[in-house]
């Protein structure tokens, strides 16, 4: 069995292990918290820097125009690419596209100049939480750090929107969970998913203030990755999400004008992507490193806010 | 405009099951001699091979290590792709299956030994994942290794506001939400659980009682087979009383 | 462990993917008959012991077993009452599933009525070499009868296999079934002659005295073909309101139309038909007639309709004005209905006007004809042979008399496609029980607004109220809006009545006195109408200075909010605009408010920008009166609405932009869903189970809901655009539009658009179906056409307006 990092020395273990027995946490924090969280967008559109604690994500997306696949001729394609391992963090993005009219057979892609880009929509935003569980689950620890982690004897990672819809579930580890304890997660995990949906509404409010979009309607494109906790210095995490596909753009129509028209708000029902962008990959000779990248990415709509006002 | 009805009125699933119906398991213990241990498992259209092989290690002084290798016959699934060993879904399979039975097995008994556990899909129509474990289980049964208790895997889904149990291929690719559940049948513990697709959180316990009730189906089929094998075994031997 | 045999069924797929599906036969399913002991008598038994179906050729009690074609041709007469314990096999119902969804649904819901008696039965029965699926199926059938009949003769229970199918009869009664037609069957009941009616016409080889030959339709496997190579394309038949010989078929791929013209043409397709068109070559392009034209009700019969479609061709088409025209070579779909009409009775067989004018008259067989003349009836179509000038239907119920309020009610709410029927019994249970009282489980997660004034404001006589407004000062200045939609569907608990507690979805805005927006949120709650207003009340309450409570001036308010919202669109406030600015400004913000919140649910309809052609009678109108329209985008058009003021003429920029609104209309009116109880429904309550399926429920019953509502916004927005020989005129103090039909001459001498005109209106009742408004132009007096004024009453309130398409 190959160890890639240094295990922790048994003392610190019997430590760490004694603390959280004793409810105390190396950080100061109660067993339910969350770490701090920071988000931070970068100067370009669709570059997002986010801290959990100690841990440094930075997300960007980019996207272009590629050929559709044939089986999925409206359906954009998503790529995700997540450099070094990960855990618990949402990472995301305030995506833009160009904006698209497409003219009979003649596609015409609007220079940022012409047209504002459009923001990219998003399905629903699901955020990830982390517990683990200490003597066989009778201690539990919401977001645990990378220490904590380490002498763990298991975690449960749950993703869930905030409608309280689970995205994924996954129990792992060397320990044995009673059903109730599972249940009492997800409940833990509905709190925790709606202060960090609130937190992140917050932090692209900010954001949209500072860019001087008073008026557009927000969206984003949240690529939710489980970053794993990783020394500062060690960051390259990067999330590229190419969109391709144009389509028939709305017809601009002026808000004021008529009423009937402000009615029919034209939104595109796709289906969901969400099991479609999860792919867990682990690590490779069954260390305990495992890497983890749940990426939840919905595709591009084809949507016009401008109708909407 | 017929797309598939999972679940009809009458309360019948596409291949005629009820909700609370497994599919059909049959299986076997000791099916190669070479293996310290193997076993058979049909689980409807699904059916896996898995054996047993111990050795010694140097890494681990105070426990077992428990090895696993998962792969998929080229020619258990409807389309004809090659399906190369250790592709990510197998390397994942793989390491779900480890850390399941590293739970499961006492693996202080045995410090410095190595417990290979070697599963072959042969065929696929959903739940793999739980006729390996099943499989497994039974092979390591077979191989006399002592365990906390026999490992069950079921899967479960949720369809028309009501779940459905052990879930074939086509229910599998509807999209529903699909959770895998490996437990110790007689404590109810559960050893590993995996969902996706989204599920409300309300619906889910209810989904997983419905898997949770198909593991101990599963076990009452495991143990009764192994009993069958165990009294064949001894009748040969003469071991009779 | 119930599963018995396990039997795998092997199905090949595009010849790669072999797909290996499990079929697990049963032996728990029992025959769900009372007077059964051998099954397991847990389970549900449906089937009674004394079936009451009473026929002459099967005088023994017995269960009638129905096969696929029976059930799908028939289903008006298994519906019936007299029809009961009914054994629908497996086999039946997969293949009605798979070949009509309407009739799967009716049949389903008679499994689902425990009147009905009807039991659900499983066989199975293995394809044999050489079998086709139908053999196979209607030997299943067999099976299953002969199953029954081994089952129950000890019983003395009898079991009747209906089939239509000459060769399954034989083979059935050369098994020694029970076997009859349906229409033997139905024929041999007592008391049967109002289910005779509702049989289903089978008969193709009837000769009709139509004298016409319709071009036979390709079969499918052609039209496929023909639509791969692109010979031929596929598209949905939308049948003109206005000519009964005119219609578009609609292409899926792009926004394309085509116009199709001629009885020939037009083959035998039916309102909102699939059909594959051919293309016809560009010289005999047409376009459409610009007349009004309906179908006389005088022996039009006898005319031969190769005339008529002669007739038609020997226009002249100017070249300009040929639109890409084609003819119908196949159906790939039928996407027939029951519609409501009324019968006009002949010797035997009767033509059904159907009230919905974009389908042809029905021809029908019936004996109640005397009866049904004065009734409003529903019939639904079988088919259409290429000899008969008119479809053949048959009679499947009454609705009632012609005029009575109730009968005319369910005539609205069936062509809008509402459900009428009576809600299935899950349906109901879903439904808060009456009385019904709000209980605390209720208020925890809704905002109680019943301490405000809340009052609703509709056109009079409106029985549906729904829509409440209330409008107050915030203690820091601004204003508080709240506007709200009923949430539950059902009559008495939807109607946001006044002086009883409602749940309803409320949108509160903060606005300044501006009208600007400072916030804006939702949620659902519970509200207390302190009064149902009509538009006329609430203007009176708004301009009687003496009154001074707290709805006028939440009223006074939210019409002063309304005047500023619409200072760019007409500066003066009637109440009616009012409400509907206040809608608009809900629509727009739940809008946001789903989009933002979910969008993937948010799902409305996409349709494309309406072609720049649209806008010709708006940009030809205006250049009338000297103004330059520029339709290039939204915006450009907005503020060339605009700057087209005439100072004298106010009405005239309102007119301007209703027709504005009209040419973008045109192409999508049909379709569009109006979005906003979908929205507020969801909008409001993040935390449901089951989220996910239950709004597209939601989805669905809103947009029935909402059809009705689109369809009349539809009527109306749909006039006739392109009439040459009729007026429009718009009566604004009535709110009311209409036709004015005049001769050419007429318009040449007198036309200009926008014009003010005094009319006299009456109600033509000459067409029961359609009541129309009668309009009859009063001034400028043009000697032969116009009347004299008939009291003076007309003229003291505004002069009315006309405007004129040429």
């Amino acid at each position: 069995m190959k160890m890639r990092e240094t295990p922790l020395s048994n003392c610190e273990r019997d430590f760490i292990r004694s603390a959280i027995a004793d409810k105390k946490r190396l950080d100061g924090r109660q067993p339910y918290d969350y770490r701090k969280i920071k988000i931070t967008f970068g100067v370009d559109r669709g570059s997002c820097q986010v801290e959990i604690g100690e841990t440094r994500v930075l997300a960007q997306v980019s996207s272009e125009i590629t050929t559709p696949k044939q089986t999925r001729p409206s359906d954009g394609m998503l790529f995700i690419n997540v450099e070094l391992s990960p855990m618990a963090s949402p990472g995301f993005e305030v995506g833009r596209r160009p904006d698209v009219t497409v003219d009979g057979n003649e596609v015409k892609i609007h220079p940022v100049e012409e047209k504002d880009p459009l923001p990219l929509s998003v399905h629903h935003m699901p955020i990830c939480v982390t517990f683990a569980f200490y003597e066989q689950g009778k201690y539990l620890l919401v977001d645990p750090t990378d220490k904590e982690e380490k002498v763990m004897d298991g975690k449960m990672v749950v993703g869930m929107n905030k409608h309280r819809e689970i995205c994924s579930l996954q129990v792992t580890g060397q320990m044995l969970l009673l059903k109730d304890q599972v249940l009492r997660c997800s409940n833990i995990a509905v709190v925790k998913v709606t202060e960090i949906t609130e937190l992140i509404h917050n932090a692209l409010d900010n954001d949209r203030q500072a860019r001087g979009w008073e008026t557009g309607m927000q969206y984003f494109l949240v690529l939710s990755l489980l970053i794993r906790v990783s020394p500062v210095n060690e960051k390259k995490d990067k999330g590229v999400g190419s969109i391709g596909e144009g389509g028939p753009s709305a017809w601009e129509v002026d808000n004021e004008m008529e009423q009937e028209v402000a009615d029919e708000i034209q939104t595109v029902n796709k289906s969901d992507r969400s099991a479609e962008g999860n792919s867990r990959l682990s690590g490779n000779h069954g260390d305990d490193s495992e890497e983890e990248a749940t990426c939840t990415l919905s595709k591009d709509d084809l949507h016009n806010p401008t109708q909407l006002q | 405009m017929a797309g598939l009805e999972l679940l009809s009125d009458q309360g019948f699933r596409i291949d005629g099951r009820r909700v609370h119906e497994l599919r059909k398991i049959q299986c076997r213990l000791g099916v190669f001699s070479q293996a310290d241990g193997s076993a058979y498992i049909e689980q409807g259209n699904t059916k896996v091979l898995a054996a047993i092989r111990g050795s010694k290690q140097k890494t681990l002084h105070d426990k077992v290590l428990v090895n696993c290798q998962y792969s998929m016959a080229t020619f258990s699934t409807g389309e004809r792709k090659r399906r190369p060993r250790g592709d990510r879904k197998s390397q994942e399979m793989t390491m779900h299956l480890r850390q399941t039975f590293d739970a499961a097995i006492l693996t202080n008994l045995y410090p410095r030994s190595q417990i290979d556990i070697f599963v072959e899909v042969l065929q696929s129509d959903g739940g793999n994942y739980c006729a390996s474990v099943n499989a497994a289980t039974l092979a390591l049964i077979d191989a006399g290794i002592p365990l906390k208790d026999y490992v069950c895997a079921c899967s479960a889904s949720f369809v028309n506001d009501s779940p459905i149990v052990d879930i074939n291929y086509l229910e599998e690719s509807s999209g529903k939400p699909e959770i895998i559940v490996a437990t110790l049948p007689k404590s109810e513990q559960i050893v590993f659980l995996e969902m996706n697709s989204r599920l409300h959180e309300d619906n889910l316990s209810k989904v997983v009682d419905t898997a949770v009730k198909g593991c101990k189906d599963v076990y009452q089929i495991l143990d009764t087979a192994v009993r069958d094998h165990v009294s064949q075994v001894a009748t040969v031997h003469g071991w009779e009383n | 462990m119930l599963t018995t045999k396990t039997f795998i069924k092997k199905t090949k797929k595009g010849g790669i993917l072999k797909i290996v599906r499990e079929h697990y036969l049963r032996d728990d399913i029992t025959c769900g008959s009372e007077i059964c002991e051998k099954c397991d008598n847990k389970s549900a038994r449906p089937l009674q012991e004394n079936p009451v179906n009473k026929s002459d050729v099967c005088k023994s009690p017995h269960y009638l077993i129905p096969d696929t074609n029976v059930v799908l041709h028939q289903i008006d007469v298994l519906e019936d009452s007299a029809i009961q314990n009914v054994i629908i096999l497996q086999t039946v119902l997969d293949e009605v599933r798979h070949r009509s969804a309407p009739g799967y649904k009716r049949l389903k819901d008679a499994l689902y009525n425990p009147d009905k008696h009807f039991y659900t039965f499983y066989t199975y029965v293995e394809r044999q070499p050489g079998e086709t699926a139908n053999d196979r199926n209607d030997r299943a059938i067999r099976e299953g009868v002969k199953w029954y009949h081994n089952h129950l003769s000890s019983k003395k229970m009898s079991v009747v296999l209906v089939t239509n199918d000459a060769e399954n009869k034989r083979k059935a009664s050369e098994e020694g079934l029970n076997v009859f037609t349906i229409h033997e069957y139905v024929k041999s009941l007592r008391d049967s002659s109002s289910l005779v009616d509702r049989l289903a016409q089978s008969g193709q080889n009837v000769s009709y005295r139509d004298k016409v030959e319709f071009p036979e339709h390709l079969s499918l496997s052609v039209i496929q073909k023909g639509i791969k190579s692109g010979k031929y394309v596929q598209g949905s038949y939308m049948a003109s309101r206005e000519n009964y010989l005119e219609a578009y078929v609609s292409v899926h791929d792009g926004d394309k139309m085509i116009f199709i013209q001629g009885h020939m043409n037009l083959n035998r397709a039916i309102h909102s038909d699939i059909v594959a068109v051919e293309m016809l070559p560009e010289d005999e392009w047409s376009c459409p007639s610009s007349l009004v034209l309906e179908e006389k009700e005088e022996k039009v019969d006898e005319e031969n309709i190769e005339m008529e479609d002669e007739k038609v061709k020997k226009r002249k088409i100017p070249k300009e004005l040929q639109q890409p025209t084609g003819r119908i070579v196949g159906i790939i779909k039928r996407n027939w209905r029951q519609y409501c009409g009324i019968i006009r009775p002949s010797t035997t067989r009767h033509l059904v006007i159907p009230a919905e004018r974009r389908i042809p008259r029905i021809r029908i067989e019936t004996r109640q004809a005397a009866d049904l003349a004065s009734q409003r009836i529903v019939v639904a179509i079988d088919s259409w042979p290429r000899n008969s000038r008119y479809p053949n239907g048959h009679f499947v119920k009454k609705l009632g008399t012609i005029g009575d309020k109730e009968t005319e009610n369910e005539v609205l709410l069936l062509e809008h496609d509402v459900p009428h029927s009576n809600f299935s019994e899950a349906v109901l249970s879903c439904l808060p029980k009456l009385p019904w009282v709000i209980t605390e489980e209720d208020m925890k997660h809704r905002q109680d607004l019943r301490h405000i004034d809340v009052c609703s404001v509709d056109p009079p006589g409106c029985t549906d109220i729904d829509d409440a407004l209330h409008c107050r000062e915030l203690e820091n200045g601004n204003l508080e809006r709240i506007d709200m939609v009923p949430e539950l569907l059902s009559s008495n608990l939807c109607s946001l009545r006044c002086d009883v507690d409602r749940f309803a979805f409320s949108t509160l805005w903060e606005m300044t006195h501006d009208a600007e927006v400072v916030k804006v949120w939702f949620t659902k709650s519970v509200i207390f109408s302190r009064a149902s207003l009509t538009y006329a009340e609430a203007q009176m309450r708004i301009d009687d200075k003496s009154m001074n409570d707290n709805i006028t001036k939440s009223l006074r308010h939210l019409n002063k909010l309304a005047k500023i919202l619409k200072r760019n669109r007409i500066s003066n406030g009637e109440t009616n605009s009012m409400v509907e600015e206040f809608m608009l400004l809900a629509n727009v913000y739940t809008a946001k408010k789903t989009l933002e919140e979910f969008p993937d649910c948010a799902m409305l309809r996409r349709h494309p920008s309406p072609p720049p052609s649209n806008f010709d009678p708006l940009i030809k109108a205006a250049e009338s009166k000297g103004f330059k329209m520029d339709v290039s985008c939204g915006k450009a058009l907005a503020d060339s609405l605009e700057k087209a003021v005439i100072p004298a003429d106010p009405y005239f920029n309102t007119m301007l932009r209703i027709m504005a609104t009209r040419c973008m209309m045109q192409a999508v009116y049909s379709d569009i869903i109006v979005h906003r109880l979908l929205a507020v429904c969801i909008g409001a309550d993040a935390s449901y189970p089951s989220l996910t399926d239950k709004h597209k429920t939601q989805t669905l019953c809103n947009n029935l809901n909402y059809r009705h509502k689109m369809a009349q916004y539809a009527g109306r927005a749909s006039v006739n655009l392109h009439t040459h020989n009729a007026l429009q005129i718009l009566i604004p103090k009535y709110g009311l539009e209409g036709t004015l039909r005049v001769h050419r001459h007429v318009v040449k001498q007198y036309s200009p658009v926008f014009h003010r005109v005094i009319v006299q209106i009456s109600i033509d009742q000459s067409n029961v179906q359609h009541l129309k408004l009668s309009i009859k132009l009063v001034e400028p007096v043009i000697p032969g056409f116009s009347v004299a004024p008939a009291k003076k009453e007309e003229e003291e309130d505004g002069p009315p307006r006309k405007k004129v398409k040429t």
